[in-house]
């Protein structure tokens, strides 16, 4: 029976629920006549500002975090020819991280940070920019290092040396920063949904649209690429050219989620597999929205977790994410033989 | 969540941290404050906040108004949000606890009437600087939020785009504790009690500066290091800092009085080892409240005189259980208060006869 027919509608009430759930669960009770108040056009209400000015954001905004953190990972993936590979675990994340401690702790941090959390456009695209290169100056080293190593445990083993490099890195950086900046670094590096403006959840959501709809137009191209270097080759693709083309997209998913919301750990290497679980395809057509929408899904259930609705007070994101998705890299390790396409 | 907020209550909540100004030649700061000036106007007051401790200064500038107009604060303040346990000691001081709508969190609460409050739903937790409940702060419909003066926290970033004034109390700042106490200025303005808090900050400052007369007489000065090592850091307080005026205003000495900076020197426990060797007295060593707990702890350190002499105290007095002390939270408005402490502790024949109030020699 053909998996996908009933995948789709699953999926996305799915996600309609949990957006929906994240909307009306919070330490504040929102009744429903704050609802209707609020379609029949008040703002200006406690209820109404706590709906669209604090949920909406951090909704919109986890959403379109675990759909690029997601696609992200499935493209490395396949880039890398490697199930385990992830933003996170091969340390681009760090890299993301290193671009935005450059921006945050480079003596100018104080101004630059508060202009990242007003909606100054411009500014955000400064941190932005920032966090997208670490990601691709860390993704490119990992890369070439994979040219020379063929075992793809070993690879990975070297990406988490990168990635704790790079975070070395910014600890000596740390420690040479006013106080003050390392606060800011700090709280930015436990990972939050809360502190993203409606102005910067819209930006992120674009981003994430923009480069998954460019993804989805090379789909052919990174289903050849699954095939291995020299098959792809021999079929006419220029797997350089593909190369760096899924470098970028990844580096800019990953370094705008990682800028807005913090590092977040884990998603990006989980999400794929519970979208090959559930279509049962290896296809960049199927897999790639399967993926996007999965990963909105899950991420929108790690945050409605933190948060426990009702409490005040909140489980570190990265946290949830890791208690969920590390689990799902041991469960693919176990089933290596599954994967053999791959490696 | 725990350890985070350690981190923050030990490293900067005591002893804070600053730029690094240039080197310290003058002995004793004034006593007037240095982060605020308040000015009243025609049915109100203007406060300006001066962020002197950031890597680029500036001035923050709220309006207080009878009659508020857009972007002025309702004067006075009848909801009000107090992020730091500071703060609490400050309303206090003003009595009128119903204008207070929401704290950081309960464990940090040690005035009795504050707790039977909350206890009573009367008044919120909305969380830590950091873990901030958004929702509910926003729920609260607060008149204004005093924070604890650290910058680059999102959540009150998102509040102040949210039209609720968010005022930064930075007091650990100053580099006395009579303009530390002189916040309380600040607060007792917001709750209209600026005229009332004035005249107890007076009483509290004559009854300081004579306390500190009587010290000049004296002759020998212990010398006196505070503190214990976090994670491979020992802070001390840095010359400019108001523990180090504090310190120096009862008549002990620092090894590094001298230092620049208003808020701590972070140093390697090696170098803090060598001065408590010719050390009298040893402040605040850690969590630790008896000898044995300093002994597994610390193990180390029980060579330094101040141990084998007894001259260990910790402020713990007046403490409860989870974290609430009113060394944190009543101490900074009653710098005279603590001062006495301190003298009976460096100078045990000083004073008439008495207890200490927040600090106490460790428990056999």
């Amino acid at each position: 029976m053909n998996r996908q027919l009933w995948i789709w509608p699953l999926l996305l009430v799915l996600l309609g629920l949990l957006f929906v759930a994240s909307l009306a669960l919070g330490s504040v009770e929102v009744g429903w006549e704050s609802w209707q108040a609020l379609f029949a056009g008040e703002r200006s209400s406690r209820d109404s500002l706590i709906l669209l000015e604090i949920r909406l954001p951090r909704a919109v905004s986890a959403m379109a975090a675990g759909a690029g953190l997601g696609i992200a990972g499935l493209l490395m993936q396949t880039l890398f020819r490697n199930p385990l590979a992830g933003p996170g675990i091969l340390g681009i994340t760090s890299g993301a991280g290193l671009g935005v401690a450059a921006v945050m702790l480079s003596g100018a941090g104080s101004a630059t940070l508060a202009a990242l959390r007003s909606v100054q456009i411009g500014e955000v695209w400064t941190i932005l920019l920032a966090a997208a290169l670490g990601a691709g100056l860390v993704m490119g080293i990992v890369l070439l290092l994979s040219w020379r190593i063929k075992d793809p445990v070993v690879l990975l083993v070297v990406g988490v040396m990168v990635g704790q490099m790079t975070m070395a890195v910014v600890s000596v950086w740390q420690y040479l920063s006013q106080p003050e900046e390392i606060r800011e670094y700090l709280l930015w590096s436990f990972g939050s949904f809360s502190g993203v403006t409606p102005g910067q959840s819209l930006i992120l959501l674009g981003i994430v649209v923009v480069t998954g709809g460019l993804a989805m137009l090379g789909t052919k191209t990174w289903n050849l690429l699954l095939l291995g270097e020299s098959y792809a080759q021999s079929l006419g693709l220029s797997v350089n050219r593909a190369r760096v083309l899924l470098i970028a997209t990844t580096s800019v998913l990953t370094g705008a989620v990682t800028a807005l919301c913090g590092p977040i750990g884990f998603i990006g290497v989980a999400v794929p597999h519970l979208a090959r679980g559930l279509t049962g395809r290896a296809s960049h057509g199927t897999l790639l929205p399967a993926t996007a929408l999965a990963g909105a899904a899950l991420m929108l259930l790690c945050d409605l977790i933190a948060r426990l609705p009702g409490a005040s007070g909140s489980i570190p994101l990265n946290a949830v994410t890791i208690l969920i998705g590390a689990p799902v890299v041991v469960a693919v390790l176990l089933n290596r033989s599954r994967y053999r396409g791959m490696w | 969540m725990k350890k985070y907020h350690l981190i923050f209550l030990f490293i900067f909540l005591l002893f804070g941290c600053g730029p690094l100004a240039n080197s310290v030649t003058h002995t004793s700061f004034s006593s007037s404050p240095r982060g605020f000036s308040l000015t009243e106007t025609e049915g109100g007051w203007d406060l300006d906040v001066i962020r002197f401790y950031l890597p680029s200064p500036d001035t923050l500038h709220f309006a207080f108004r009878r009659q508020p107009g857009p972007g002025d604060i309702r004067w006075p303040a009848t909801r009000i949000v107090c992020l730091s346990a500071t703060q609490l000691g400050m309303v206090a001081m003003t009595g009128k606890w119903e204008a207070l709508v929401g704290v950081e969190n309960r464990a940090f609460v040690y005035d009795s009437i504050l707790l039977a409050r909350l206890d009573a739903g009367l008044v919120a937790e909305v969380g830590a600087s950091g873990q901030l409940d958004l929702e509910r702060l926003l729920a609260l419909q607060p008149d204004l939020v005093f924070s604890s003066g650290f910058a680059g926290d999102p959540g009150l970033q998102r509040l102040e785009e949210l039209g609720i004034p968010v005022i930064p109390v930075a007091e650990w700042q100053e580099s006395h504790p009579l303009a530390r106490a002189a916040w309380a200025r600040v607060i007792g303005m917001a709750m209209g009690e600026e005229k009332e808090i004035s005249e107890v900050l007076q009483a509290g400052q004559q009854r300081y500066d004579s306390l500190r007369k009587l010290v000049q007489k004296v002759e020998v000065r212990p010398v006196v290091i505070t503190g214990s090592p976090y994670q491979g850091v020992w802070s001390v307080p840095a010359g400019e800092s108001f523990l180090a005026s504090l310190l120096r205003d009862a008549g002990a000495v620092s090894p590094w009085e001298n230092s620049p900076g208003t808020g701590s020197l972070n140093l390697d426990p090696e170098v803090v080892f060598a001065e408590g060797l010719l050390a009298d007295v040893w402040l605040n060593p850690g969590t630790a409240k008896t000898w044995n707990e300093l002994e597994q702890a610390l193990s180390r350190y029980s060579v330094f005189p101040a141990v084998q002499t007894r001259q260990v105290f910790n402020a713990y007095r007046l403490s409860r259980p989870g974290g609430a002390n009113a060394y944190w939270e009543e101490a900074p408005a009653h710098p005279d208060w603590l001062l006495e402490d301190l003298i009976r502790i460096f100078h045990p024949d000083l004073l008439p006869a008495g207890e200490l109030r927040y600090y106490q020699a460790l428990q056999p």
